[in-house]
């Protein structure tokens, strides 16, 4: 009895370790593999923001310089301009990447 | 014997033309020194080709390089975006109070303006900073001061705007306190000096004792949003429903004011009654047809407008905007009626058209930073007595005006104006105006 136990506890250590140990792998490549991913939505956006810019902007004002304010400054600014243009969030989040990546 | 004769013949005639054909396939020595030289300059001509390669070869790889090192730096870029809370004054500022983001942006004006029939013949100026406060990435609040020094040498100050922007969503904000009027074009979308294509407003947005249809800004409570629509890039609705203090008009405390009485600003509502608003734009055209950026809108406000909350004032309009390149056009109707104690109802229509178009392409300095621009605008009084309230020199009855103007462009936010306008009216004489202004977005 006492040896069945000492062997189940065994396995189920060797589970554990198993999990524990493999589980760090899985999830650095996860990791890497969601953020090439998260860089290539950012990519995406930035290319979004840059189609938009003059058409969006100038539909009511020149489109002002991505240069002319810094990046905080810009997350500002477009919250104030989303709200007053009622832009939709993904144009929005696509102007301010396009501004803040310049 | 006949079949024999004929095969020694033909034997005899091979063996003597054989040694002719050989002569014959055998090249001389001149052929032979002409392929050796074609075979060099092939040989030089192909060395030269793989150099060719070669060079291209490394090129395509710089050029591959420097793309490859652009897109780090923007990604670098990208990256910095967000900075790790560090040592600046900024960061711990940041630590303590939160994703804070507090600054000042607005315009301000500098203007000469002279009037035919009003005989003024004066200097102004105007300053609207806005104050822009950001607690979140979902609350923002916002204010702006109007100070402007009037031509009867007062100074005026007002607070255009003060609210609190709550993002609750993708597709909606709330925004509460005082906002400008979510009706038409030109309040919300260009009626700032930088943005105004020309130095004076369209008949029906004239402020105050002016004689515009609307009051520009309101006490209350919105909920506005947007999205796209069929997944086309650039096809979206906007929308926008209000709730606010409500219209006002000069002497409302007091009575029934007359027919065309000024429209004032309601900080104080008279009545229990709220006024009800709402305003919805489409823009139909798709980003990836290049055939520019069309908005058409509707907006509709309504509430009652006299202290014991029985007369109801309504206004609608109508509203379109398109540019393509250098070409901004853009337009609006509205129409507003008031109920009157006694009397039939006030009733004003009113409108403009615009178009401007930049001289870019030109690329002759300094006439490519010009605009051209052109207004027409119009003001309809309906109604008992209209031409009795309207037809002095300053408010001219049924007032229409055509206005040009050209507009120099330092920068994409600093603009020179210079305007002309033609006026007339019922029960006075034509009028003459000249504007010239300097507005600096900052």
């Amino acid at each position: 009895m006492r040896g069945m136990n000492l062997r189940a506890l065994a396995i189920l250590s060797m589970i554990v370790g198993a999990v524990v140990l493999g589980r760090p792998a899985v999830t650095a490549a996860d990791e890497a593999s969601d953020q090439e991913a998260a860089a290539k939505e950012q990519k995406a956006l930035v290319r979004k923001g840059a189609r938009e810019w003059s058409v969006y902007c100038g539909s009511c004002h020149n489109a002002r310089p991505p240069g002319e304010r810094s990046p905080t400054e810009w997350d500002t600014i477009m919250m104030h301009m989303r709200v007053r243009a009622n832009l939709p969030a993904r144009d929005a989040q696509a102007l301010l990447a396009y501004l803040r990546s310049r | 014997m006949t079949r024999l004769l004929e095969c020694i013949a033909l034997c005899t005639a091979l063996l003597l033309l054989a040694p002719v054909a050989s002569r014959a396939a055998a090249p001389s020595s001149d052929e032979l020194q002409q392929l050796r030289d074609e075979i060099k300059q092939l040989q030089a001509q192909n060395a030269a080709s793989e150099a060719r390669i070669q060079a291209l070869e490394q090129k395509l790889t710089d050029v591959q390089q420097a793309q490859e090192k652009k897109d780090q730096e923007i990604d670098a870029k990208i990256a910095q975006g967000a900075p790790a809370a560090g040592g600046t004054t900024a960061d711990l500022f940041d630590r303590w109070f939160g994703d804070n983001r507090f600054i000042v942006t607005g315009y301000g004006q500098a203007s000469y303006d002279w009037d035919r029939n009003a005989q003024t013949n004066t200097f102004g100026a105007r300053f609207n900073p806005l104050f822009l406060y950001r607690i979140t990435n979902r609350v923002l609040f916002e204010a702006s001061p109007e100070i402007e020094l009037e031509s009867t040498g007062e100074t005026n100050v007002n607070l255009e705007n003060a609210q609190a922007d709550i993002i609750l969503n993708d597709y909606m904000t709330f925004v509460a306190g005082k906002f400008l009027l979510p009706f038409g074009d030109f309040i919300e979308h260009i009626e700032p000096a930088w943005i105004n294509k020309l130095a004076s407003k369209p008949l029906p947005y004239v402020e105050g004792d002016e004689g515009g249809l609307l009051a520009f800004s309101d006490l209350g409570v919105q909920l506005r949003g947007a999205t796209e629509l069929f997944g086309e890039e650039g096809v979206d609705l906007d929308y926008t429903v209000f709730m606010s203090n409500g219209p006002s008009f000069e002497n409302s405390a007091l009575g029934t004011p007359a027919i065309g009485t000024p429209f004032l600003t309601n900080n104080v509502d008279l009545n229990k009654g709220k006024a009800f608003g709402g305003r919805i734009g489409l823009y139909p055209i798709p980003l990836a047809a290049e055939m520019g950026r069309l908005r058409i809108g509707a907006s509709t406000y309504d509430g009652t407008w006299d202290d014991k909350q029985g007369l109801w004032f309504s206004a609608y309009g109508l509203d379109f905007a398109y540019q393509l390149d250098e070409l901004d056009v853009r337009g609006e109707y509205l129409q507003t009626r008031r109920q009157l104690e006694g009397q039939s109802t006030d009733r004003r229509d009113g409108w403009y058209l615009q178009a401007a178009y930049k001289l870019s392409r030109l690329g002759i300095e300094p006439f490519n930073k010009l605009e051209l621009v052109a207004r027409w605008s119009g003001l309809q009084q309906h109604g008992l007595a209209a031409n009795d309230v309207l037809g002095t020199e300053e408010r001219p009855g049924n007032p229409r005006e055509f206005a040009f103007g050209v507009d120099y462009w330092l920068t994409p936010s600093v603009v020179g104006k210079l305007e002309y306008d033609w006026g007339f009216g019922d029960k006075v004489r034509n009028n003459n105006t000249i504007h010239a202004q300097v507005a600096v977005g900052f």
